[in-house]
């Protein structure tokens, strides 16, 4: 029962953030955007992936679900 | 009492101020609050400088004389000690003589002024925790100041914005402005010209990490003033970016030694050596530390080095990139150590973030049942989880799958097929493996196997060294070894998980002795066992045997015992956090149901609240959906939107009634009665269909709502007899309570007829079962019919004297503010309902006579009675009182 996950960070894609979250697909939009796609089992598993990119430092600036 | 596994404070609880590393500048912008009335919050993300701003303050006030606490909440889910034993522990470590007052008191009458900080409450979930710590900010001693710390503020402490003012800084306030920053880089012996400050301010927006990390790069680069390549053009992720920079400078025996520790959180020197093989671990990581901001060290007890959050995630993600190989050889060789120090949990864990799957496999096999007996069920889960998508099953992963459900199994389907896997490769398996299997077996099995299951059972417990202490006495005497504190567990079975396997098995036989009616047996069995778990270390194995206990005793109708293992549990299942497993949501679930029921709890909707939301529904129905029908109940009890409650509880038990007998049961009564309030007789009767229909016509529940549905008709009589006789000679008796209510129905409808001697001794007969288990709830259901019968027979009760007070007293409490209750006899016979229903349309008298084809003075008479029973004078005020009371 996963969801499909969408997340829109304000960074170029470097090959670290790639190896950072290598369980999730990857792409660069912009100089400053990369969106990371991802299925999501659960709510759980989300707050850990949100946690991990505040980890980073990262600034997020969407995120969206598509069940 | 099970000694819970000790939580070592190197695990990330910090209890003292952490020493000021070098070079941190003051940053007078940002100051403590002046009076310490006023709480000070500071909640910014990672790498903004927080940490190291409060023990600048920390500091300082020690320089001043003052004294500081300081406590750092830790991340991990499971059992930990509460945030007030926390603060005790830190408030002592701060103080040079030892308190002769407790602390709680000291910090609410303090001789001299002190500061407690908080850091990391962005981990804060507990209730519990949130509670104390707002009660503490607002009872607290004037010259106490709090000081606030996190991330961001955990919505637990949402209600402090009720609290007296505070001064907040936020990320924005704690990024170094221009000033700041040509102060930080002159600290490190650079300066910069101006354009290179300015790009530096504007690509790390002051962010503290970032500037860190420049600084540190400008240190090693060949020409200290330039700034970065490409500093002001590439959009990497700016920590990202410079955490490359940085690594290009070291020399590759430090790049080497960063790579291989850091795939874990916190090292020692020992630990350290032992990951990298190299004697000048010590060396290196003093270099590092001194050089660049990656390393820092906590100089108490063990000296444990651990790298700046920020960075260490990028210099994982960074290194892994770099050198695959040689990571996965450290995530092994850390995972190794943590297995030798008897830390396994540490090192699944590791396999898990690093995905190690080889090493998590090798973990799962040696430690998981131990783990999962610990009570850290989730951890193993997950573990079995990442195991389950590498494909990588063996014996011990499908036992551990079944065990972790013990003994609720509440995906009868999957458990069965893990048991049915594991009976393929048993024979290879450990002693205890084979032993949880077969117990499980037998916990599952049906009636027919159960005899060969149980032989297959002890056929494996005779293998088990030592067989002969496995009964009775043999048992208390290796409790009484390990109470003895030797090295117990080998004195007898030479393996820990052994002893617990063997334990377990225990239910196996005393589920068998009860399924052939031996239930005295099969109480001892388990009392035996739950003696002899008293000693062992492991709270889980000891709270299922315990509801093992409590769940054969209410069988039995034993309820006073079952009561009393409630109690233990209570006292043993820990109210911080989530529940880790399913054994400890269960026990939190009783203990909160035991509560309802005698009325002792203030914040009973927020315990239910908690357990409801912890727990997703398909993972423990046991629990949620009993939680949600309490919940309904008490919302029913204090008058809360009424008419959507009983909605809600009706949808529920038509759901879910039929897996969920139990729960049927401690509504039934209400159920029905609500049904017959606020709906018509029609839907009632579906009510009373489905509690016969899942309990059966001949439980105790069953009679007692079909005679409430019978009230006020021809069989009224009749079913009055049948309740008297199913009370005094009970068939089946699902729910404790239900005696309870159904004298309490007799009592009332005596006392309505005013046969008022008779009522006198049913409303005994009522307390005599109630006060055994000292519950007050049914007294206080139904608009607290219970109570005011109670109340005019104070003084004449004997010995239930005080507990019937007790009853009204916690009555009273309960009772909406406002509220007047409704009169006497508060049961509206059919007809009154029908001609209640019409009073909210603008009919006159004869127009609802004609409606109904009745006399207009026929009707009067029942407006008047109706008047009379909702204690009103008029038509419109007896349509609100209607409205108010969910009858309408």
């Amino acid at each position: 029962m996963s969801t499909r996950y969408e997340i829109r960070i304000n960074c170029a894609l470097s090959e670290t953030i790639r190896s950072a979250f290598s369980d999730l697909r990857a792409v660069e939009l912009s100089p400053d955007s990369t969106l990371l796609t991802g299925d999501i089992r659960d709510q759980s598993e989300l707050h850990g992936l949100l946690a991990r990119i505040a980890d980073l430092g990262i600034a997020i600036t969407e995120i969206r679900a598509q069940p | 009492m099970p000694k819970t596994r000790p939580y070592r404070v190197n695990d990330a609880i910090v209890l003292a101020v952490p020493p000021i590393a070098p070079l941190v500048q003051s940053r007078p912008r940002l100051a403590l609050s002046a009076h310490s009335t006023v709480v000070t919050e500071v909640w910014a993300s990672a790498g903004a400088g927080k940490t190291t701003l409060l023990s600048l303050w920390a500091h300082a006030l020690q320089a001043d004389g003052e004294k500081v606490a300081w406590v750092g909440l830790p991340s991990g889910v499971g059992s930990r000690p509460s945030l007030s034993t926390l603060v005790d522990e830190a408030v002592r470590r701060s103080l040079p003589n030892p308190l002769d007052t407790p602390v709680a008191a000291a910090l609410r009458h303090a001789d001299e002024p002190m500061t407690l900080i908080f850091d990391d409450l962005h981990h804060l979930r507990s209730r519990a925790d949130s509670e104390w710590l707002l009660g503490l900010i607002r009872e607290k001693d004037p010259s106490v100041r709090i000081v606030l710390a996190g991330r961001f503020p955990p919505s637990s402490l949402a209600k402090r914005s009720l609290l007296p003012d505070s001064v907040e800084y936020r990320s924005e306030d704690l990024a170094f402005n221009r000033e700041e920053a040509r102060q930080f880089f002159a600290a490190r012996s650079t300066t910069l010209d101006e354009g290179e400050l300015d790009a530096a301010c504007e690509r790390t927006g002051g962010w503290a990490a970032a500037l860190a990390l420049l600084a540190g790069w400008m240190r090693g680069a060949p020409r200290p003033q330039r700034l970065p390549r490409n500093f002001s053009g590439d959009h990497r992720a700016i920590a990202d970016y410079l955490v490359s920079e940085v690594l290009e400078q070291l020399a590759p025996a430090q790049r080497e030694f960063l790579l291989t520790t850091s795939v874990v959180d916190a090292i020692t020197l020992p630990f350290a050596v032992f990951l990298t093989g190299r004697d000048d671990a010590g060396d290196i990581l003093d270099y590092l530390e001194s050089h660049t901001s990656l390393v820092s060290h906590r100089p108490d007890d063990e000296g444990v080095y651990t790298y700046h959050p920020i960075l260490l995630s990028y210099l994982r993600a960074e290194l892994r990139r770099r050198d695959f190989g040689g990571f996965a050889q450290s995530v092994s060789t850390a995972v190794t150590w943590y297995r030798r120090n008897t830390r396994a949990d540490l090192a699944l864990e590791l396999c898990l973030r690093c995905g190690h799957t080889a090493d998590l496999a090798a973990s799962v096999d040696e430690a998981g049942a131990s783990l999962v007996f610990e009570g850290q069920a989730e951890l193993v889960v997950r573990a079995l989880a990442a195991l389950e998508r590498a494909g990588l099953r063996s014996t011990t992963t499908h036992v551990l799958s079944a065990l972790v459900s013990a003994p609720y199994f509440p995906d009868e389907l999957r458990v069965d097929h893990h048991l049915a896997a594991a009976a393929q490769t048993l024979g290879d398996a450990a002693v205890s493996i084979r032993l949880i299997h077969a117990t499980l077996a037998v916990l599952r099995g049906a009636d027919a196997e159960r005899s060969t299951l149980l032989n297959t059972l002890v056929a494996v417990e005779a293998e088990v060294p030592n067989a002969e202490t496995l009964q009775g006495e043999g048992l208390a005497i290796a409790a009484g070894d390990i109470a003895q504190n030797a090295e117990p567990h080998s004195a007898v079975f030479g393996d820990a998980v052994l002893y617990d396997a063997v334990l377990f098995s225990r239910l196996a036989h005393a589920a068998a002795a009860e399924a052939d009616d031996r239930v005295d047996e099969a109480l001892d069995i388990v009392l035996d066992a739950v003696r002899s778990s008293r000693f062992s270390s492991h709270a889980w194995l000891h709270l299922i045997l315990l509801d093992a206990s409590s769940t054969v005793a209410a069988r039995q109708g034993r309820w006073p015992e079952s009561a009393a293992f409630h109690e233990e549990m209570a006292t043993l299942a820990g109210a911080d956090g989530p529940p880790t497993n399913l054994v400890e949501a269960h026990v939190r679930f009783a203990v909160t149901q035991a509560e309802f029921e005698r009325v002792t709890s203030d914040h009973l909707e927020a315990q239910l609240d908690d357990l409801i939301a912890a727990l997703p529904l398909e993972l423990a129905p046991g629990v949620v959906i009993p939680a949600r029908a309490l919940r309904y109940l008490q919302r029913l009890d204090a008058h809360v939107q009424p008419r959507t409650t009983i909605d809600d509880l009706d949808r529920l038990l038509k759901a879910h009634g039929h897996a969920h007998p139990g729960t049927v049961a401690f509504c039934s009564f209400r159920y029905v009665a609500a049904m017959l309030h606020m709906h018509d007789r029609h839907q009632a009767k579906q009510a009373v269909d489905l509690v016969t229909a899942e309990l059966g016509e001949s439980s105790l529940e069953s009679v007692l709502v079909v005679a409430l549905y019978n009230f006020s008709t021809g069989r009224q009589a009749m079913v009055e007899s049948a309740l008297e006789e199913a009370l005094l000679n009970p068939h089946t008796i699902w729910n404790g309570t239900t005696p309870v209510f159904g004298w309490l129905l007799l009592a009332d409808w005596a006392e309505i007829s005013g046969r008022s001697t008779r009522a006198d001794s049913l409303v005994v007969k009522a307390l005599e079962i109630a006060d055994l288990t000292q519950t007050r709830r049914p007294f206080i259901a139904e608009e607290q019919r219970g109570a005011r019968l109670l109340e005019p027979r104070i003084g004449r009760l004997g010995s239930h004297d005080v507990f019937a007070r007790s009853i009204v007293g916690a009555a009273a409490s309960l009772l909406p503010p406002g509220q007047p209750r409704m009169k006497d006899t508060a049961y509206f016979t059919p007809k009154e309902r029908e001609i209640l229903r019409e009073l909210p349309r603008h009919q006159s008298v004869s127009e609802i006579a004609a409606k109904q084809q009745l006399s207009p003075n026929t009707i009067k008479t029942h407006m008047r009675s109706i008047y009379q029973k909702l204690g009103v004078s008029g038509r419109a005020d007896a349509v609100e009182q209607a409205e108010a009371n969910g009858l309408l």
